[in-house]
């Protein structure tokens, strides 16, 4: 298809996603939120959201969470991200992975937002349509969250679309065709009806599914859009862009530079209206606590460091960006750092449990170079999206923590119930110092057991407290009078 | 004998590390009766999985004149 013909394209570009997420990221830090009780934000928030998209929801929507459907998909979004999370008391913070999202280069931001996108939940694609006068207007008609397929499956049929794609157009209709062939129920609910298709196989619910699902990845910046000058709005094109082509097949793709970060002789910071969101963001990380100012200085980096944030990447992506007095820059950077810091926290780790005898993963854990051993790989952040690639995709048995559920029962004897095959990491060494191995049976808490424990470090007061947070219910008087018979 | 098969992967996610360079930082962590219950496993020589929940007790427990602790976005992957 000669390239000339091709009219009304919309580029995909990744900045703007990035930036509603850092909109997210804004809101969030305006003020103190907080979650209502039935878990939600509270509207000030969402109408803090809407102000800063681009892809709005109507003003006259913003009474009803169910019906703001950029706002919820924004929101969640940033929160499979980790950009934010509740504390304890359901205020909302900046979270640790807003400093691994923002600061990963483009296709690693590329890969987290994949893996974060698959996990999206209380959202659903079919449902973020509208007809002319903006009555919701699902894809497939079918009644909400009645889905035959769930919405992971149906993201993750979705994207192989982008498998069949190179740097040259294809019409969106063969693309629909494509996937009706391949999951022709995937806009059903399961009272649908057979799914109707004309003569050539096509769907016309999936083509107009599959037009607006282009639109939603060329905000990522996975593809673009374009429409021949001579066909009908509905007959529109896809093709990959370079993002969605290094993400899908590999390679590498390099990031434009985009207009500096400004540095004043009194550290004072000018953005550029197009300003990359990572800047922004790197920016409104270290200078949120100066009000207005946009002013670097100690009270604001040290602010910073105490909410959790990775200071030295804060500042050594401005300074990589500054332009103007790096002097004055380099002389904050030596006070504010920590020369030699003894210990490093990070956060959004995951382990995952190798078997020794599975060479292939061993592989993957030095292919992506995270920390592991004879038993299990270490990794967070992007590292951990990269060794999960390189191992064939996230395992899907595991643990995610805190757990919903207990973790262990308590029962009389004392005996400590593991109920799932595989032994949780929380309270690890404590329950293989109890006596827990891999295949998982009942443990008895008897004197040997406890004196173990002892030997290791483990009070009364502390075992009781693991054990409280395993089994989710205090320990018993009795047992733990049993207890006190070993343990100080 | 045949190798039993291989299991397959278990995953464990939003953990918490504390990463250090020397061990017996760690070391002496584990037996500080302030913080026990926090570490949930030793990794290896210089990295604790410990409570998400609980990152600024031990974040306290550790730091002291010369020791700053610091969140880094990733773990530095050497042994």
């Amino acid at each position: 298809m000669s390239s000339e013909s091709v009219t009304a394209t919309f580029e995909g570009n990744e900045q703007e996603i990035c930036s509603e997420l850092f909109a997210v990221v804004e809101a969030v830090s305006l003020k103190p939120v907080r979650l209502t009780k039935s878990g939600i934000p509270p509207k000030p928030l969402w109408n803090a959201i809407n102000q800063r998209l681009v892809w709005q929801d109507p003003a006259a929507l913003l009474y009803d969470w169910e019906e703001i459907d950029q706002v919820r998909f924004i929101y969640r979004l940033a929160e499979a991200l980790d950009l934010f999370r509740p504390d304890a008391d359901g205020w909302l913070r900046v979270a640790p992975g807003a400093d691994q999202f923002f600061f990963a280069p483009l296709l690693g931001r590329a890969r987290m937002l994949h893996h974060a996108y698959l996990r999206v939940f209380d959202w659903d694609e079919r449902c973020d349509a509208r007809d002319d006068e903006g009555h919701r207007f699902n894809f497939g008609r079918a009644h909400r969250r009645d889905f035959v397929h769930d919405p992971m499956d149906l993201r993750l049929a979705t994207l192989t679309l982008l498998d069949e794609l190179g740097a040259d157009w294809v019409p969106t209709a063969q693309l629909a065709t494509s996937l009706s062939t391949r999951v022709p129920d995937l806009l059903s609910s399961e009272a649908c009806e057979p799914v109707a298709t004309d003569a050539t196989g096509l769907d016309p619910e999936k083509l107009r599914f599959v037009n607006y699902w282009f639109t939603l990845v060329a905000r990522f910046g996975w593809a673009d859009m374009g429409r021949l000058s001579h066909a009908a709005p509905t007959a529109r094109l896809a093709r990959a862009s370079a993002l969605g082509r290094a993400l899908v097949h590999g390679g590498t793709v390099s990031e434009a530079d985009g207009p500096p970060i400004e540095i004043g002789a009194r550290l004072d910071v000018r953005l550029h209206e197009e300003a990359r969101a990572s800047d922004r963001y790197a920016v409104h990380r270290l200078t949120a606590s100066e009000g207005n100012d946009l002013r670097l200085g100690l009270a604001g980096i040290r602010k910073a460091a105490s909410d959790g944030a990775d200071v030295r990447a804060c500042v050594e992506h401005i300074r990589a960006r500054a332009i103007g007095e790096r002097d004055a820059l380099d002389e904050l950077i030596a006070q504010a750092l920590p020369a030699a810091p003894a210990a490093r926290i990070v956060h959004n780790a995951s382990l995952v449990e190798l078997d020794g005898a599975d060479v292939s993963a061993a592989e993957a854990a030095r292919q992506a170079e995270v920390a592991h051993n004879a038993s299990g790989a270490l990794a967070a952040g992007l590292r951990a999206i990269t060794f999960f690639s390189a191992l064939g995709g996230e395992p899907e048995e595991g643990f995610t923590y805190p757990s919903e559920e207990p973790l262990a029962s308590l029962e009389p004897g004392p005996t400590l119930t593991l109920p799932y095959e595989e032994l949780p990491l929380q309270h690890r060494d404590l329950l293989v110092l109890l006596g827990a191995e891999r295949d998982c049976g009942p443990l008895t808490l008897d004197a040997p057991a406890l004196a173990r424990a002892k030997a290791a470090g483990w009070t009364l007061k502390t075992l009781c407290a693991a054990l409280a947070e395993l089994t989710q219910k205090s320990v018993p008087a009795a047992i733990r009078a049993a207890f006190a018979e070993t343990l100080p | 004998m045949n190798a039993p098969p291989a299991r397959d992967p278990v995953v464990h996610r939003n953990l918490a590390v504390l990463e250090v360079d020397d061990p017996a930082l760690l070391d002496e962590l584990s037996v500080n009766p302030k913080v026990r219950q926090y570490l949930w496993h030793r990794f290896d020589a210089r990295r604790m999985v410990i409570d998400p929940a609980a990152v600024d007790r031990v974040a306290a427990a550790v730091q002291g004149p010369g020791r700053d602790v610091v969140t880094r976005i990733d773990l530095d992957g050497a042994p």
